[in-house]
């Protein structure tokens, strides 16, 4: 990419552009029965469907706010737009028969070129539903499924049901609820016994109604012994008004399986991004979650893995990039509930201007979970004298077999690396970068290609005259 | 039968012969206290914390004014004596100050080392400057402290007046009664001490205990300052303390949790100034039911200051330990070096630890690290000393006590050193 490209993209929003589509139903605002009713009318649910986000939306409302972490006082529940439904055909399994006004959304943002590259399947979610989903022929002939959450709840209900809410359920806390009785587009994902899925799964989310939340809700099953990634993207254009994210994300992962779901949230800056993950681990299975939060206004999101039979193993990456007006508050949680589980946190938070991240984490070791162990390691970096960052590691021991180590570090910009790289010729808002670009090299290195090079660019403009 | 009330605030201010201001505070902070529900566990400082069997509410005991001679004191105290380097100490048994012994040539330096009560006849206005500002109302138990206490300490050192051998106060804890009491130490311009307070006691039936540290040190003023308490069963020990540390003053800071039924040290170091630095240790030793809280907090609120705190425990039985520990750094905080680590020793599959060690940075130019471990005792260790010919418990006493040491080496009161040794001793055999 040439220098005038790079230029343009730091002095705004690369995912900026409001897109002309013009949705076929929109919700009245506010979440209300009605409302939920008018969604359920919208998707053909059976009744069972219809009562569960009735039940969810009274345990909404009986829940009060957290009264812990970032400020959502800005967040204005009652006057969001719930659901959005962007166009007749959902799930299409070409991209020529999506409208196309959302097909040229997709293609500003290189989707259809990266599922011919590098994806093994593609979904796509506009406001409330998923307007694509496909999967390589050879995979679905291997059993593979991959379709909209609405598809999975209606082709394959037994599973389905097996499975839906019994990861997170409604009453886990209030966004959860609130996802249950409003959810509305996310993945159904199995994978049968053994079938390894070489090429990453993708799915990606766009936001284009003001003032509205989407409430994606992905359900992900990994059979024994079976392989995959699944990789999130999300962006949405700014608006001078707040919108919601509000996903739930539930993962099981059986004996011997293996699962990797990356998220790389670049929500424009005017987002709440309030979001559940949770991942079931069973024998000797291993998670890995890959978390990456660069954009929205305030994210609160804590991928936890619980590991439940003897074996299981989680590894949690979660980097977080905060500016002014921005609050990050992410982290991660493991439960070691069998013997001979084991788990790793490694978290890395950049804060910049009046930027502050947060890493908020637990570590739990129920009794009997001999020989345990858990590590965790955080590590922040702070730009400017105003920037802020916490710590809010909890570690809880019951098991007297169980090794837990925590450590953090807080730390700016080292002057002595900065005067060596300029002797070396680099610029110092370069060599700034190079240091960031350093900082978070063991998480970076671990992500898709095109997602590790966004970063990159990403810190770059953002380090451009930072220092000096 | 209503019983912390304002009557009872009132009758403890009369026999104590108090002055009107410091009535006026213990009303105001009776007020906080009617106002405060008591902590649950729904709070997330006391989400641990099971106070269902705490003696809450249980009435205050009251000032009798006894005295005894040396050889009357009780036995608990005399033995502590007997081992102790103190070079003055006070003798508390319940609300009442018994006996005091302070040399004649510290007095004669200006140095003040009397009971609260006394302190406020005889030095009101260093008293009036002081005390209620480390901790007043933070919170229920402080404002029951602020509203009923009985007793305290209190150690002034005049500028630039450094006391080499430590000053020491021995509580006896009586038991069936409340007992709230408080400790204020104000050291001048450049004055140095050591002030060791100790808590002791048979087993006693469910007893609430309160007890307060404030801790003034004006600029260049170096305070080491230990809380130990080794409370028989059936305490409920709350203990608070505050110290706040102006331009380049010293605090070295020791918490001892070894006894009681439950315990809570609420353990605050306050930076105000440049150059400010404390240290804090910690050490606790669990056996039985008991259960020990401890909540710290190194609030660096100028630059170029420091903190490094150290808490390091084990736990046996059913013994459960809670450590949950901030550094704070203000916006200006710049160049603050803060460093903060919990070690923690499991010992029986029923034991259990939490550990939260805690960040809040507003500030950039910065070196802050904490960290945390939990886990049984080392095999391979254990394996190399049975290769060596110990039995496997005596091994495990071994490093159970290797692993308290890093601490007690910290400490360099010989005496109180020996002290803990010897109760940790005895506590690994339980």
């Amino acid at each position: 990419m040439s220098e005038v490209d790079l230029r343009a993209l730091g002095e705004e929003y690369k995912y900026h552009f409001v897109d002309e589509v013009k949705p076929v139903f929109v919700a009245e605002r506010g979440l209300t029965r009605r409302v939920i009713e008018a969604i359920s009318y919208h998707k053909g649910e059976p009744e069972w469907m219809l009562k569960f986000r009735l039940r969810a939306l009274e345990i909404f409302q009986k829940k009060p706010m957290p009264t812990w972490g970032p400020d959502l006082s800005g967040l204005d529940l009652d006057n969001l737009v719930y659901y959005v439904k962007p166009a007749e055909v959902r799930d299409a399994k070409s991209w020529e028969e999506i409208p196309e006004e959302i097909r040229r959304t997709y293609e500003r943002l290189g989707i259809p070129e990266a599922e011919r590259k590098v994806l093994a399947g593609v979904g796509a979610q506009y406001d409330s539903e998923m307007v694509y989903h496909r999967v390589r022929e050879e995979l679905e002939r291997q059993g593979v499924i991959f379709v909209a959450i609405e598809e999975g709840m209606k082709k394959y209900e037994d599973l389905f049901k097996e499975y839906f809410a019994k990861v997170v359920p409604p009453e886990d806390n209030k966004f959860a609820a609130l996802n249950s009785a409003a959810w509305s587009g996310g993945s159904f994902v199995y994978i049968p016994p053994g079938v390894k899925v070489e090429l990453p799964l993708q799915a990606y989310f766009r936001v284009n109604t003001p003032e509205f939340g989407q409430f994606e809700r992905t359900l992900i099953i990994v059979d024994e012994g079976a392989e995959v990634h699944y990789i999130e993207g999300c962006t949405a254009p700014m608006y001078s008004t707040e919108s919601l994210h509000t996903g739930v994300i539930e993962i099981v992962v059986k004996r011997g399986a293996r699962s990797r779901y990356t998220t790389i949230q670049n929500w424009s800056t005017n987002m709440y991004n309030l979001v559940t993950q949770r991942a079931l681990v069973y024998g000797d299975a291993f998670h890995e979650w890959l978390d990456g939060n660069l954009g929205s206004k305030v994210t609160m999101k804590y991928p936890s893995s619980y590991l439940l039979e003897p074996g299981a193993r989680t590894e949690i990456l979660s980097i977080a990039f905060a500016k002014t007006g921005q609050h990050q508050d992410t982290g991660a949680k493991i439960i070691l509930a069998a013997p001979h589980t084991s788990g790793t946190i490694v978290s890395k938070s950049i804060s910049k201007g009046e930027g502050r991240a947060s890493y908020r984490g637990l570590v739990k070791v129920l009794e009997g979970a001999r020989g345990a162990k858990a590590n965790v390691e955080c590590d922040a970096l702070l730009i400017d004298p105003e920037s802020r960052t916490d710590t809010y590691p909890y570690i809880e021991i019951e098991e007297d077999t169980a090794h837990v180590g925590h450590e953090a570090t807080v730390s700016k910009i080292n002057d002595e690396q900065i005067f060596y790289l300029q002797t070396r010729g680099l610029k110092e808002d370069e060599a700034a970068a190079l240091i960031v670009r350093g900082f978070i090299e063991p998480i970076a290195k671990e992500l898709p290609l095109e997602y590790a090079v966004e970063l990159n660019r990403l810190i770059e403009l953002e380090m451009e005259g930072s220092v000096g | 039968m209503q019983v912390l009330d304002k009557t009872q605030v009132e009758a403890i201010s009369r026999a104590l012969k108090e002055p009107g201001w410091v009535l006026e505070k213990r009303l105001k902070a009776l007020e906080a206290f009617a106002r405060l529900p008591y902590p649950s566990k729904k709070e997330e400082a006391w989400r641990y914390t099971d106070l269902s069997e705490a003696p809450l509410e249980q009435e205050v005991e009251t000032p009798k004014g006894r005295r005894l001679s040396r050889d009357g004191l009780p036995e608990l105290v005399k033995r502590r004596l007997e081992k102790t380097d103190v070079s003055g100490f006070l003798v508390f048994v319940g609300p009442d100050l018994v006996y005091a012994e302070v040399p004649e040539e510290l007095s004669a330096k200006g140095l003040v080392f009397t009971s609260l009560a006394e302190a406020l006849k005889t030095h009101p206005g260093k008293v009036e400057a002081t005390l209620f500002r480390g901790v007043y109302v933070e919170d229920k138990f402080a404002a029951e402290n602020s509203a009923f206490f009985t007793h305290g300490a209190f150690l002034y050192v005049p500028a630039g007046l450094e006391v080499e051998k430590p000053l020491g106060v021995f509580k006896v804890l009586e038991g069936g009664k409340a007992s709230a009491g408080r400790s204020l130490i104000f050291l001048e311009d450049n004055a140095k001490a050591a002030y060791i307070e100790e808590y002791l006691s048979l087993d006693l039936p469910p007893t609430l205990h309160l007890s307060a540290t404030e801790m003034v040190l004006r600029p260049g003023a170096r305070l080491r300052h230990a809380h130990v308490q080794t409370l028989g069963d059936g305490v409920w020990h709350f203990h608070r303390q505050r110290a706040l540390l102006e331009r380049d003053a010293a605090l070295n800071d020791l918490v001892v949790n070894l006894g009681g039924r439950y315990a809570r040290s609420e353990v605050a170091s306050e930076l105000l100034g440049p150059g400010a630095e404390s240290e804090m240790l910690g050490l606790y030793f669990g056996h039985g039911l008991q259960h020990f809280d401890h909540y710290t907090l190194q609030h660096h609120v100028e630059h170029h200051t420091r903190s490094d705190l150290l808490y390091k425990g084990a736990v046996k039985d059913e013994a459960r330990a809670v450590f949950s520990g901030l550094i704070k750094l203000e916006r200006g905080a710049q160049k603050t070096d803060a460093y903060q680590a919990n070690r923690n020793l499991i010992l029986s599959p029923t034991a259990r630890v939490d550990s939260i060690p805690q960040l809040e940075i507003g500030a950039n130019d910065v070196r802050c690290t904490h960290g945390s471990t939990t886990a049984p005792v080392d095999e391979m260790q254990l394996f190399y000393l049975q290769s060596r010919g110990l039995p496997r418990s005596l091994a495990q006493e071994l490093l159970v006590k290797a692993h308290l040491a890093d601490v007690l080496n910290r400490i360099p009161l010989k005496a109180l050193r020996a002290h803990l040794e010897a109760v940790i001793e005895e506590k690994v055999r339980i």
